[in-house]
C-alpha cells in the first residue's frame, strides 16, 4: 500500500511491456544491425560462406556423378546412389555421434527415408549457426550502452521493450537468412539435380526451416543475455563467441576427459542448445518434440537472465 | 541522421571490403584459369568448349574490375561508382549465370548462386539502408 493509499504491485520481469513499442524498436534495430555493419556480415555469413559449405559436399557428389554417368544410369541417378550408400550413411553415423541402434535409425531415416542430399546439407548448416547468429545478434545493446544512446530511448519506453524488441528483431533477421538459405540450396537441388520429387524436397525443407528457426532462438537470447552485461561492441562479440562456441569447446573438451576416465559423459553436450540439433532431425517424434521443448527451455532461460541483468544495471 | 551524411556508417565499409574480398577471390579464380588453359584441362574442369571456358573467363574478369571499382566507390561513398555500379555487378552476375546454365551446366554450382545471391543483397542495402549515404 502505498502513501496514498493506492495497492503498488512489485515491478515484474515483463512490466511495461507494450507491443507497439516492441514493433517500432525491433523495425528501427534491423536498419541499425545493417547500418552498423553486424547485420552485414552475418548476412555475408550466413548466404556465402553457407553456400560454399554446402558447395563442398554437394559438387564432389555431382563431380564423381558426371564421371561415373554412362548409359545405364544419369548423373543424377549417381548422385542419388552415393548419397544413400552405405560409406555416405557411415559417415552421418559417426557425425550424429554413436554407433548404437537408435543412431542406425535416425541415420536411416535421413538418409534413406527423406531426401538424403538435403540432410546432408542440413546437417552441415547446423554448425553455421552458433556463428551465424553471434555475429548477427552480438550488438543489440551492447554498442547503446557504451555510447550512452539508450538513455534517448530509456526516456521514451520501459526496459524490457527495448531489450525484447531488439531480441525479436535479431531472431527474426537470423531466422529469416537461414530460411532464404535453406530455400536457395533446395531450389539448386531440385532444378539441378531433379532427383526428388518437390513436394517431398520442400516439405523436408520446410521442416529445415523450422528446426533452425528453433535453433537459432537460444543462440539469439544467449547474445542478448551477453550483449546487455557488456558496454563494448568488440567485448560483446568476443564475449558471445565465448559464450556459445566456445562454451561448447569447454564441454567437449571436458567430455573428452570424463570419457577417457570412463566416465559417462554423453548429459554433458545436453547443457547447451548444441548437445540437442540433431534431435530434432530424429526420427520418433517425442525426441524431436523434446528437442524442441528444449530450445524454447534454453530461451526462455537465456531470457530470464538477461532481462533480470538489464533491468538492474547501470545504463 | 543528417549530421551523420558525411560520415560513412559501418555497414557500408563492410559492404567494401567484402567487395574487395571477392575481387580477391576473383583474381585467384583467373590465376588457376590460366594454369587450366596452360595445362590443357579446360577439358577435364567440366567445360564443354574453348569458347565458353572464355566466356565464363571474361565474365569473371570483368566481375573482378567492378568490384574492386565498386568497392573503391562504397568506400567514398559514390553515388555512380557506389550505387550504380553495384547493381552493374548484379546484373553482370545474372547474365554470367543463365549463360553458364543454358550452355556450361556443369559448371552451375552453389558458388555461382553465392555470386548471383550477394550481389542482389548488396544491390538491395544500397538501394535502401544505406541510399542516403552514397550521393557524392
Amino acid at each position: 500500500m502505498s502513501e496514498s493509499g493506492q495497492v503498488t504491485r512489485p515491478d515484474g520481469l515483463l512490466t511495461g511491456v507494450r507491443p507497439r513499442d516492441l514493433t517500432i524498436i525491433a523495425s528501427t534495430w534491423l536498419r541499425f544491425a545493417f547500418r552498423s555493419g553486424g547485420g552485414v556480415l552475418s548476412l555475408f555469413m550466413v548466404m556465402v560462406i553457407g553456400l560454399m559449405i554446402v558447395n563442398v559436399s554437394v559438387s564432389q557428389m555431382e563431380r564423381v556423378g558426371r564421371f561415373m554417368a554412362g548409359k545405364d544410369a544419369s548423373q543424377a541417378d549417381v548422385v542419388k546412389k552415393i548419397s544413400e550408400s552405405n560409406v555416405v550413411r557411415n559417415v552421418v553415423e559417426i557425425v550424429l555421434d554413436g554407433t548404437d541402434d537408435e543412431v542406425k535409425a535416425q541415420s536411416n531415416y535421413l538418409m534413406k527415408e527423406k531426401p538424403a542430399m538435403l540432410s546432408i546439407a542440413l546437417l552441415i548448416l547446423l554448425y553455421l549457426v552458433p556463428f551465424g547468429v553471434s555475429s548477427a545478434a552480438f550488438n543489440q545493446t551492447a554498442g547503446d550502452i557504451g555510447s550512452r544512446g539508450l538513455r534517448f530511448l530509456l526516456s521514451r519506453t520501459e526496459r524490457p521493450n527495448i531489450f525484447l524488441g531488439r531480441f525479436l528483431s535479431a531472431f527474426l533477421f537470423i531466422a529469416g537468412a537461414f530460411a532464404l538459405l535453406l530455400l536457395i540450396v533446395t531450389s539448386y537441388l531440385h532444378f539441378k539435380l531433379g532427383i526428388y520429387s518437390a513436394g517431398v524436397l520442400y516439405g523436408w525443407a520446410f521442416r529445415g526451416i523450422i528446426a533452425f528457426t528453433f535453433y537459432s532462438m537460444p543462440y539469439v537470447a544467449l547474445a542478448a543475455w551477453v550483449s546487455c552485461l557488456m558496454d563494448k561492441p568488440f567485448a560483446a562479440m568476443a564475449m558471445t563467441y565465448l559464450a556459445s562456441v566456445g562454451s561448447t569447446l569447454v564441454l567437449f573438451i571436458i567430455g573428452a576427459i570424463l570419457s577417457t576416465a570412463g566416465a559417462e559423459q554423453a548429459w554433458l553436450s545436453r547443457l547447451m542448445p548444441w548437445g540437442w540439433r540433431y534431435d530434432m532431425f530424429h526420427n520418433e517424434l517425442d525426441t524431436q518434440l523434446l528437442a524442441y521443448a528444449a530450445m524454447v527451455g534454453f530461451t526462455v532461460l537465456f531470457l530470464f537472465l538477461g532481462l533480470a541483468s538489464f533491468r538492474k544495471r547501470d545504463l | 541522421m543528417s549530421s551523420n551524411r558525411n560520415q560513412r556508417p559501418a555497414g557500408l565499409t563492410a559492404l567494401a571490403i567484402i567487395n574487395f574480398v571477392e575481387f580477391a577471390m576473383g583474381a585467384l579464380g583467373l590465376v588457376g584459369a590460366a594454369f587450366t588453359y596452360w595445362g590443357g584441362q579446360i577439358e577435364n574442369e567440366g567445360f564443354t568448349s574453348a569458347s565458353g571456358f572464355f566466356v565464363v573467363v571474361t565474365f569473371n574478369g570483368l566481375l573482378c574490375i567492378l568490384l574492386l571499382i565498386s568497392g573503391i566507390g562504397l568506400m567514398g561513398c559514390r553515388k555512380i561508382l557506389g550505387r550504380h555500379l553495384v547493381s552493374a555487378i548484379f546484373a553482370v552476375a545474372l547474365i554470367k549465370g543463365v549463360y553458364v546454365v543454358q550452355n556450361e551446366p556443369d559448371q552451375f554450382d552453389l558458388i555461382l548462386v553465392a555470386f548471383v545471391v550477394w550481389p542482389l543483397i548488396t544491390t538491395i542495402l544500397v538501394n535502401t539502408v544505406f541510399r542516403e549515404d552514397l550521393v557524392k
